[in-house]
């Protein structure tokens, strides 16, 4: 990638992270102190931003010069328009790739069971529990994301279809912590627990 | 490889390791491959533990799109916000193709070979230089001959295998773990369903049920006797 290029006007859809926010910063500033970043991004704790950048060095994707005072970050590994989710020691973490495997996967076959689902969504390195992609399931089928083709019965799951209208985007809606549904790509909460009278199927 | 994932299905990792060979290939050589076959066969399967595997972009053409559906599809997947021109739309999908290093994954591709969406395809590949999977039916090779610029960059052709004992038998252990079916039995369903990895499927269930029902843990070809499989043939009139 040659020096100083100015990226494709590229805007993330959807709703955004604390480090998302930042990414988009560093990737239009590409060389920056700390506090460049800070004066943009008015709302965010400066520790948010010193932590992220941390996880960015250690990752390779910053090369800071640290000689300077305050120390200028040089954007050295540009991955596109998703920020890169980084421990501190810069390691990639891994949670979420279950709901991203889960949704990728309803997406491709369309028609399936929360069985079929687990299995085909896991991968070397994402085992995706029977009982996870039931929970993941179900809780779209309240959200109304998928419609109910024929519902269990005693020895038989109920299979479920996705609606081609609620392929919302790439991100994964995730099941936040109070059970309700958040999906990154609208921005916004989808479903709240105790809205679920009866989906209409 | 696990045993609980579907590793083990011959097209699964046929489409997994090449896509895997065109991910790492040497700089030179082209960065487009295509996997073809009959319908039902498991393509989508495969398609769903590569891009699981390597979180690629998915796509699914659809036979009423234009370019600029296409497009719009494709920025989708990537989470970008479409701009309003084909150049430009093409420039956003090129560098988010170039910088994450993901895979792009098209299927259906039979929708739209027939348009100039084809040529939008090459544009991303040269714009891009990354990696792109097209998955199709039997004929798709044939038809993207007619596009002589295109069909030089394909780095291999993979022809999607019918279904074998080796697979019904790896479905077996993945949709009916709790009965044994006897390798007669297996045998007799791949044979019945022509190889077919969906009607595999549904022969399995069937049996799973049967075998349920009757509370036995092994079911054997005699034990299922004269009952009939799932084959996808039209029923005989019976009269």
């Amino acid at each position: 990638m040659e020096k100083n290029r100015k990226p494709a006007s590229i805007e993330r859809i959807g709703g955004l992270t604390k480090r998302d926010r930042i990414w988009k910063e560093i990737r239009l500033q590409r060389e920056f102190t700390a506090a460049n970043l800070i004066a943009v991004l008015p709302t965010m704790q400066s520790s948010s931003v010193h932590h992220y950048l941390r996880c960015l060095c250690a990752g390779g994707y910053l090369e800071a010069d640290k000689t300077q005072k305050p120390a200028r970050y040089v954007l050295i590994k540009d991955c596109g328009i998703e920020s890169p989710r980084l421990r501190q020691d810069g390691s990639t973490v891994t949670q979420g790739r279950i709901n991203e495997n889960l949704w990728r996967t309803m997406k491709i076959l369309k028609t399936f069971d929360w069985m079929d689902l687990s299995r085909i969504a896991s991968t070397p390195d994402v085992i995706v529990k029977p009982h996870t992609a039931k929970h993941y399931v179900e809780t779209l089928h309240k959200a109304k994301y998928l419609i109910c083709l024929r519902p269990s019965s005693p020895g038989v799951r109920a299979t479920y279809r996705m609606l081609s209208s609620m392929n919302t985007g790439g991100r994964a809606p995730l099941i936040q912590r109070d059970r309700s549904l958040y999906d990154p790509n609208l921005g916004k909460i989808v479903f709240k627990r105790g809205q679920d009278n009866e989906p209409n199927n | 490889m696990s045993a609980n994932t579907i590793a083990n299905l011959a097209n699964v990792s046929l489409c997994a390791t090449a896509l895997d060979r065109a991910m790492n290939r040497p700089i030179h050589l082209p960065g487009m491959i295509v996997f073809y076959g009959p319908s039902g066969i498991g393509k989508s399967f495969s398609a769903a533990y590569s891009a699981n595997r390597t979180q690629a972009y998915y796509v699914e053409c659809k036979s009423s799109w234009t370019r600029k559906a296409f497009l719009t599809a494709v920025l989708q997947a990537m989470d970008v916000m479409p701009a309003k021109t084909l150049p430009e739309m093409t420039e956003q999908a090129c560098e988010q193709l170039a910088l994450s290093g993901k895979p792009l994954i098209i299927d259906e591709m039979d929708h739209i070979v027939e348009k100039k969406a084809v040529e939008i395809i090459r544009d991303l590949y040269e714009g891009s230089q990354g990696t792109i999977l097209m998955i199709g039916e039997e004929r798709l090779p044939s038809k993207l001959k007619a596009w002589e610029r295109f069909h030089n960059r394909i780095l291999e052709w993979i022809p999607a295998q019918l279904a074998d004992l080796d697979d019904s038998r790896a479905l077996a252990e993945l949709y009916c773990p709790d009965v044994v079916l006897t390798a007669d039995l297996l045998a007799e369903i791949t044979k019945k369903s022509k190889g077919c990895v969906r009607r595999i499927c549904v022969n399995i269930e069937q049996v799973r049920r049967i075998a349920v029902d009757a509370g036995v843990s092994e079911l054997s070809l005699s034990d299922w006797g004269k009952r009939g499989f799932y084959t996808g043939d039209a029923p005989k009139r019976a009269i």
